[in-house]
């Protein structure tokens, strides 16, 4: 744990020394507040640094399993593919396909949950935002 | 008195009954759908309404207006994805309702909450209208940044256990408000070449990521190969027991309070409103220590608040003739073509109108409450699926409802990217809402002080009583808990010497 | 299409227009809203259109502006189909202001430079540079305070928060009129109907024109026949009478130019703001 706190507290110290660097090109009004800000980044950080190292803190959350991480990836990848699909296709197969896609991954089998539920619920992603609202999908 | 008559009888033509209704099913629906926000919806609604006569046009806006935020609690109790910002809040308390399986008194009492928090918002406009338009007209740039910096303060009650990481949390929402024009010389910072981010880190984007996304990756990640975790199937009973009724007062109370005063301050408007409620909230209760965690408390003084704004907004906006949020903006150029001009001349030659409005409003809150009491039914069958069905769906919904928020596919991208920061700050036991915080308020924060500082020069926070009182009220928010947690601990140190004698 | 939110006042525009020309046309015409970067992202995905007629745009003075303020955005990627309204700029101070003229507040000004704040819509707006314009023609400075939009801006006005506020006709017409401001001066050549006792700046004796502006445009290489068709289309439709009472319940002019002026128009625009952001700061 205090590894990933140290982590935590690198990073940030990390991005504040960028933020001030990238900051010197803006004219001088605005770059006081984000240099105010880096350097509570960087405080704060290195407090949770100190703060970890004397009291190791218990972790209140499930363990993370390494099949919720492949599903986690899974389902990243496929919205990812989804957002490529939807640049080159249309809506409505485009979704169907992914949302198909997606109950897959997360364990859903059977022509009710790969076939139906997604066509059906794509066409009210459809019906709703793009004839009601009127959004160009 | 004769005023009031002729406004309330104004809406007994059938046809504006059938415009609240229209409003109040689209305002739910709208509310309900994380990425749709109240605003997208009246500003489409506007163009929709611009052949209707006026008082038809404006209940449809109106109802929508309302129901919408009865409608954004449900995404926010049940999987933690604020259906528009005004619920931010409402996830503090009620997803962790939801998971403890009272999902159904926490819906309940949500509604139950916002209808007290709206009746009582446009209460205070028909009374109070005037009097206090004109202390908004006093709230400058200087006041403006003492609100904010209060508003800010809050996160430390936000964080929960973890101070120090809430505060860090915060500090890089700010740093992530800062991306976009500079306000005050319209130099880009941090867009990295990027147009779309010229305006700033698109909100709505965020939010739905850091919330919604991000506690659906955790769950997807905590799963095992056999044992899926549990969904919420369980509503729990419907409707809160007396006890718990008597326990809703107060937060309500204090809710109401802060929203009416927050919603007529312009720009300021039902995301604010909540967090400052619920840290107000949880400072005034017997059980503190239950706020975040699942509290009926929390969850009523949270959804008071962001209810009650609405009063205070359409107050601004009616008697001052400045937008007193976002939808009251695209509101008033509806207005505007139906010949009708906000401003104090408003309550001057049409006050039956005002009441008319206030009475719409009502009728749309008492709407809205009954369809949130109806809706369990379909809430129950909506749960008893299971969670991979549930969870394409919020994925499709909130990605689908996020582009269309500026049709961007862009704004996609950011909020899968802030679902995994959601994710990784959740590991590390960093709390989301004071990024959230930062991430609005930061802006509003530095703009008005440099404002201030352009007009007045460094003097101007001081000689502002309402700046100054707002300031001092921020420290005592920020130095109280820590003092009174360091004196509980050395009490708490000198009893147990004795006892270990 | 338009580059803006729905329910502003561009966006209204743009629908009132398809209305009128849908019926003229025969054909459905779908308002799109393409909003982000002030405008920047809608008017760039216009220009990468196919310029076969059936994707035009509602562009707002942004046009012009924008290229010189670090987007890359070019009137000449565009074909103008013509000019469908005008928004003058004024310039007013709070109801109970000491300067009761334009003279006053510019020889305030003149006095102590920088002293005198006036707010407008945000840095870099047609409004801010309405400020440095007039503050140039008088020969004064003035102390520029951007806001975030033109509500707030006049809103500080009217509490006093700052001395004067420089923004379009629409936004202080009303509140003139209310007695919450008094407007000093119109930014035009002629008075405005909507104030008609209020004096140009021409009048009080500084030349200054400006004011925002909308225009229908296609991406550059329409077709002659297309173009044509388009603009008598939009011509019937910015003279038709719902158009002329929306444009003018908010206070605005239903102005119209023909395609070839309104290009010239825009060009010039373009070329004086660069002169102006190049000048002014």
């Amino acid at each position: 744990m205090a590894v990933a706190v140290s982590v935590a507290g690198g990073i940030t110290i990390w991005l504040a020394a960028a933020l001030e660097t990238s900051a010197v090109g803006a004219s001088s009004g605005p770059r006081w507040w984000p240099t105010v800000l880096g350097g509570m980044l960087v405080a704060g950080g290195v407090a949770i640094g100190l703060v970890a190292l004397r009291r190791p803190d218990p972790v209140s959350e499930q363990r993370v399993s390494a099949h919720g991480l492949g599903r986690l990836g899974a389902v990243v990848a496929a919205i990812v593919l989804y957002g490529l699909g939807w640049h080159f296709f249309h809506f409505l197969p485009v979704t169907a396909v992914f949302l198909a896609a997606l109950m897959f991954v997360t364990g859903g089998r059977g022509a009710k949950a790969l076939i139906v539920f997604p066509a059906s619920t794509a066409a009210i992603l459809y019906g709703l935002f793009g004839l009601l609202l009127r959004v160009p999908l | 008195m004769s005023d009031v008559l002729a406004g309330t009888t104004a809406l007994l033509d059938p046809t504006i009954g059938l415009c609240l209704l229209i409003g109040v099913l689209l305002g739910t629906l709208v509310g309900a759908v994380p990425g749709i926000t109240a605003t997208m919806a009246v500003a489409l609604a506007a163009g929709f309404t611009l052949t209707l006569e006026p008082l038809q046009g404006l209940a449809v806006l109106l109802s929508i207006y309302v129901a919408a935020q009865f409608g954004d609690r449900v995404p926010a109790i049940l999987v933690n994805t604020p259906g528009t910002p005004a619920s931010i809040a409402s996830t503090f308390d009620g997803y962790p309702l939801a998971r403890q399986g009272r999902a159904g008194i926490a819906l309940t009492s949500s509604a139950l909450a916002s209808a007290a928090g709206a009746l009582a918002g446009i209460l205070i406009l028909v009374l109070a209208a005037q009097p206090l338009a004109s202390v908004a007209l006093r709230f400058g740039p200087a006041e403006l940044f003492a609100l904010v910096v209060f508003g800010l303060t809050m996160m430390v009650g936000v964080s929960g256990s973890n101070v120090l990481r809430g505060l860090v949390a915060g500090a890089a929402g700010l740093l992530l408000g800062t991306v976009g024009r500079d306000p005050i010389t319209g130099d880009t910072r941090f867009t990295f070449g990027m147009p779309e981010l010229s305006s700033g880190i698109p909100f709505i984007a965020a939010i739905i990521g850091l919330f919604g996304i991000a506690e659906l990756f955790n769950q997807l990640v905590e799963t095992r190969r056999r044992n899926a975790p549990a969904p919420i199937t369980q509503l729990g009973a419907w409707w809160p027991t007396r006890t718990e009724r008597r326990e809703l007062l107060k937060p309500t109370a204090i809710g109401t309070g802060v929203g009416a005063v927050v919603g007529v301050v312009p720009a300021a408007g039902g995301d604010i409103a909540g967090v400052i409620a619920w840290a107000q909230a949880r400072r005034a209760s017997q059980h503190p220590e239950r706020f975040g965690r699942g509290s009926l408390e929390g969850l009523a003084s949270a959804d008071s608040a962001s209810t009650a704004t609405m009063g205070g907004s359409v107050t601004t906006t009616l008697a001052l003739g400045v937008p007193g949020d976002s939808v009251m903006a695209v509101m008033i150029g509806s207005m505007i073509i139906w010949g009708l001009q906000p401003g104090p001349a408003l309550f001057v030659e049409s006050p039956d109108l005002v009441y008319s409005l206030a009475a719409i409003m009502v009728l749309a809150t008492l709407l809205a409450l009954g369809l949130a009491l109806v809706r369990m039914q379909g809430v129950v069958k909506l749960l008893a699926l299971p969670q991979h069905y549930l969870s394409a769906i919020i994925i499709s919904f909130c990605i689908v409802g996020t582009y269309a928020v500026q049709s961007s596919v862009f704004d996609v991208a950011l909020m899968l990217c802030f679902g995994v920061l959601g994710l990784l700050m959740r590991r590390f036991g960093f709390p989301a809402g004071p990024m959230v915080l930062g991430l609005i308020l930061g802006p509003l924060a530095e703009s008005n002080l440099r404002r201030a500082l352009v007009i007045d020069g460094a003097g101007t926070l001081l000689t502002s009583p309402i700046a100054v009182g707002l300031i001092l009220l921020s420290l005592g928010a920020v130095l109280l808990p820590w003092l009174r947690s360091t004196s509980k601990a050395r009490k708490l140190r000198a009893r147990v010497p004795e006892n270990a004698r | 299409m338009t580059p803006t939110s729905a329910g502003g006042a561009t966006d209204l525009t743009a629908r009132t227009l398809a209305t009128e020309m849908e019926e003229d046309l025969g054909v459905s015409i779908v308002v799109e809203n393409r909003p982000g970067g002030a405008g920047s992202v809608g008017m760039e995905h216009l220009a990468g259109q196919a310029a076969d007629g059936y994707t035009i745009a509602v562009l707002p003075v942004e046009v012009s502006l924008l290229g010189h303020q670090g987007y890359g955005i070019d009137p000449a990627d565009y074909d103008f189909l013509g000019q469908a309204n005008s928004q003058p700029g004024t310039i007013a101070v709070p109801a109970d202001s000491p300067f009761r003229t334009l003279e006053d507040l510019i020889q305030a000004a003149g006095e102590e430079p920088g002293s005198v704040a006036v707010s407008n819509a945000g840095p870099g707006s047609i409004w801010e540079l309405g400020a440095t314009e007039l503050g140039n023609a008088a020969g004064v400075e003035f102390k520029n305070v951007p806001f975030d939009g033109g509500a707030p801006a006049v809103t500080a006005a009217t509490g006093g928060q700052v001395d004067a506020v420089v923004a379009g006709i629409g936004e202080t017409a009303p509140a003139h009129d209310d007695g919450r401001l008094r407007v000093l001066a119109v930014f035009t050549e002629d008075r405005a109907p909507a104030l008609p006792d209020v004096p140009t700046a021409s009048e009080q004796g500084h030349e200054v024109v400006i004011g925002s502006w909308a225009t229908v445009a296609a991406p550059a290489g329409l077709d002659q026949e297309v173009a044509d068709a388009l603009e008598q289309s939009l011509e019937q439709a910015v003279s038709s009478e719902d158009y002329v009472s929306f444009i003018e319940s908010g206070g605005n002019l239903p102005l119209h130019r023909s395609a070839e002026e309104t290009e010239e128009f825009v060009n010039a625009e373009s070329d004086r703001f660069a002169e102006l952001l190049g000048a002014g700061s």
